[in-house]
């Protein structure tokens, strides 16, 4: 805080990751620019910043997505189903994205029927997704400028407790900070709730480390327990590898590369060690064993224009495949199996997606006839 | 959006102030208020979020192709 002429409550200026360092701007000289310890305070962390600068570091991304290409883009785990599923969006605005969806679905775990309606732009996405048992799930997410984000999360369930998660993120040219809190509770004497900051800053332009830490005091009666992983991630263009070593004793290793342009494959490798309470024959009295659990996860995924195919092999056993095509711009097919040899068990699910619109307009643009805005596209089909 | 910013505004001192609150010891009736307040907050955000999802999305949309409340609802296409 070396520069007087920053008003304390202006973070952005007196971060000096921003490219333009308070100290530059022409200040009236007085007492707290001139006195010499000021003066070496400023011109020290002007050249940090100024070192900084010229090291090139670009935004590593928040924790959360460390090891995103591999276990959310490339693993079909998330968005496997099992059953059937229909889906309508209903489209009726592209600036803001309108959009409306009604789900079906038979014989899994999603809820036989839920509407949602979002509403997003560069700034803000709200959503709220209601079931038929009236189970709601809101997301409101706010960018205050490029750097600044806040997401507020809600869950709310006749009968069953609810949750609601606070977010906010900065993610400025060379780290990224992430502050969570799950129902967080005040008016106690003491906190209560779950809190989650973490932190990953780039080393070199490929290279980045983080940290997590986790605060859980959500039993209100038990004591509060806080916890400290680890990161690191190496992206280099067509690969990335990245390495968490978590505090319950878990490692996962995970590795990305673009093979191809259309494919791309995925490794994750998981060691957990616990610590489990075993019933011993000779002595009568529980003794501590440790366990080491294993899972390996290689994966593939091919992109082509009208078609995504995903392809899953796991070291348990479970083989698993993902089909996407969009067999019309306004229909899309998911089908997606799994089935384990080992274990005798199988998965089989089937999806229609269909895109609809709400005027005129933005049906002419879903058909590829027109295009974001509104002219005319050469060589489309006449309706 | 503005609208959606000016709800933003109310929601971030509301916390600010729920943080300072942590040091003070309530007094059980106070307790009792807050628990009240925050479940009927609660009921007002579960019926009130999709409601207010769809009037934020219907009066961002251009004037001439404002859908009605059909139309909203229905999936079936509209055009």
């Amino acid at each position: 805080m070396a520069a007087s002429n920053v008003n304390i409550g202006d973070m952005k200026s007196l971060s000096p990751l921003q490219g333009v360092y308070p100290i530059a701007t022409a200040a009236e000289p007085g007492f707290w620019s001139t006195n010499p310890v000021s003066q070496f305070l400023s011109s020290v962390s002007q050249t940090i910043s100024q070192h900084r600068q010229s090291l090139d570091l670009v935004n590593p991304g928040i924790m959360e997505n460390i090891n995103k290409e591999v276990s959310k883009d490339v693993f079909l785990s998330l968005y496997q189903f099992t059953g059937l599923k229909a889906d309508i969006n209903k489209t009726f605005a592209m600036n803001p994205v309108f959009q409306i969806a009604h789900s079906f679905a038979v014989g899994s775990k999603l809820p036989a029927y839920s509407f949602t309606s979002i509403i997003a732009n560069d700034q803000a996405l709200v959503q709220g997704t209601i079931d038929n048992e009236f189970s709601l799930t809101g997301r409101l997410n706010y960018s205050w400028d490029k750097h600044i984000t806040s997401k507020i999360s809600l869950q709310l369930a006749q009968g069953q407790p609810s949750m609601c998660q606070l977010e906010h993120e900065y993610q400025a040219n060379d780290f990224s900070i992430q502050l969570k809190a799950l129902n967080p509770d005040f008016t106690g004497p003491k906190y209560n709730g779950l809190l989650i900051g973490s932190i990953l800053q780039s080393i070199t332009s490929k290279l980045s480390i983080g940290m997590e830490t986790v605060y859980n005091a959500m039993d209100p009666n038990g004591p509060a327990q806080a916890a400290i992983s680890l990161a690191g991630r190496y992206n280099s263009g067509d690969w990335i590898a990245s390495a968490q070593l978590q505090a319950q004793g878990a490692f996962i290793g995970s590795f990305w590369r673009k093979v191809a342009p259309n494919l791309e494959a995925g490794l994750e490798t998981t060691i957990q060690i616990a610590q489990q309470p075993v019933m011993s024959e000779q002595m009568m009295m529980p003794t501590i064993q440790t366990t080491v659990e294993a899972n390996t996860v290689l994966g593939a995924k091919y992109e082509f224009r009208q078609a995504i195919y995903r392809g899953q092999l796991e070291s348990n056993g479970d083989v698993s495949f993902m089909l996407e095509h969009r067999i019309l711009p306004t229909i899309g097919l998911v089908f997606n199996g799994s089935i384990n040899q080992f274990k005798n068990t199988s998965k089989l699910g089937c999806g229609i997606q269909l895109e609809t619109a709400g005027n005129e307009e933005i049906m002419m643009m879903q058909n590829g006839m027109v295009d974001q805005n509104g002219n005319p596209i050469a060589g489309a089909p006449q309706m | 959006m503005n609208l959606l910013k000016i709800g933003l505004y109310y929601i971030i001192p509301l916390l600010l102030l729920s943080i300072t609150m942590a040091g003070l010891n309530l007094s059980e009736e106070s307790k009792e208020r807050f628990s009240n307040l925050f479940s009927s907050a609660q009921t007002i955000v579960h019926y009130g979020w999709l409601p207010f999802v769809i009037y934020l999305g219907w009066s961002s949309t251009s004037n001439s192709n404002k859908p009605n409340l059909v139309s909203l609802l229905s999936p079936l296409p509209s055009a």
